[in-house]
């Protein structure tokens, strides 16, 4: 009854699918600045603009490249522009959102490099959505058994 | 209240197994979505990313929408916010096979300037969500699998 078969807002137009991924980005920067990030005036300061200014910043519409990443720098954050295939080439189900990315980043240890993202070991009580997320038909024997490996050279999970 | 109240789903977002937004239309009072409809392009996008985040999960940013969880008299408002524009709604459970899915029935537009939400505009809100009217037209959406539930937990 509470189906509504209707394709994404953002696959109307590229404007609408940058609005939505700008948005995505300034709302990681809003949420980590409203929990341990500068205010807005010391967003001013480090960015030697008027807050009327940065404020304009925070605007999806106004969002650039350089302008991301001097706002992620100015919190005290990097930036990061992700390509992945999500078996949605229509956009009928519209973009994953940018903090999905980063926490799976964080999930997996934090890896700054492919070596360290070989060695990650992914919490044992999420083995089931890796296999079904990965679309991959890995029993769950076997995963546990991989983990068991990976520990030996990492036991530590981050 | 008017007996004779609908609940249209959003479209064009992706509603998830977990959340879920619409509106609460029937009557002059209920505008939120006939304002939504009307919205200029920056707004109505603005408005979308947002209830996109919600629908996704987020609690948060606060500058874009939050509850009255700190509001004893106000507890299920919400309010989706963008510039001066306000879409003021609450929340329910009218899941009965599913209690953790959350629906937003927004009802109402106002348009803002001062940093404060109106405390007559989340009355009103609080008025339409105990109203039997709003439970019935939720109900259809969402029908309740037991025979004769009208209203969902409190």
């Amino acid at each position: 009854m509470e189906t509504v078969n209707t394709k994404h807002w953002t696959s109307r137009s590229v404007e609408d699918f940058t609005y939505r991924i700008a948005s995505d980005f300034l709302a990681q920067i809003e949420l980590h600045n409203e929990n341990n990030g500068p205010t807005k005036t010391e967003l001013a300061d480090r960015l030697e603009r008027t807050l009327g200014r940065v404020s304009q910043m925070f605007n999806p519409g106004n969002i650039t490249l350089s302008s991301a990443v001097r706002l992620s720098q100015a919190s005290g954050m990097k930036v990061a522009l992700v390509a992945y295939d999500d078996n949605d080439t229509g956009n009928s189900q519209g973009p994953i959102n940018s903090e999905i990315f980063y926490r799976c980043w964080k999930h997996m240890g934090s890896p700054a490099n492919f070596f360290e993202l070989e060695h990650a070991v992914a919490p044992v009580k999420n083995i089931g959505y890796i296999a079904q997320a990965a679309n991959v038909e890995v029993s769950i024997a076997t995963e546990v058994m991989k983990l068991k490996q990976n520990a030996v050279t990492r036991p530590t999970i981050n | 209240m008017s007996p004779a109240l609908t609940f249209r789903l959003l479209t064009g977002c992706r509603q998830s197994a977990m959340r879920g937004i619409g509106f609460l239309e029937g009557h002059s009072e209920l505008d939120a979505g006939i304002e939504f409809d009307s919205l200029g392009v920056s707004d109505e996008r603005y408005f979308r990313a947002s209830m996109d985040q919600w629908l996704d999960g987020a609690n948060g940013p606060k500058t874009r929408f939050h509850n009255f969880k700190s509001d004893p008299e106000y507890r299920e408002c919400f309010v989706f916010k963008c510039d001066e524009h306000r879409l003021y709604g609450f929340l329910c459970n009218p899941k009965d096979t599913d209690r953790r899915f959350q629906l937003c029935a927004l009802c109402i537009h106002a348009l803002k300037h001062e940093h404060q939400s109106d405390r007559a505009e989340l009355k009103r809100v609080d008025e339409w969500r105990q109203s039997l009217g709003a439970q019935e037209a939720i109900a259809k959406v969402y029908p309740p699998r037991l025979k004769g539930r009208q209203s969902w937990k409190q």
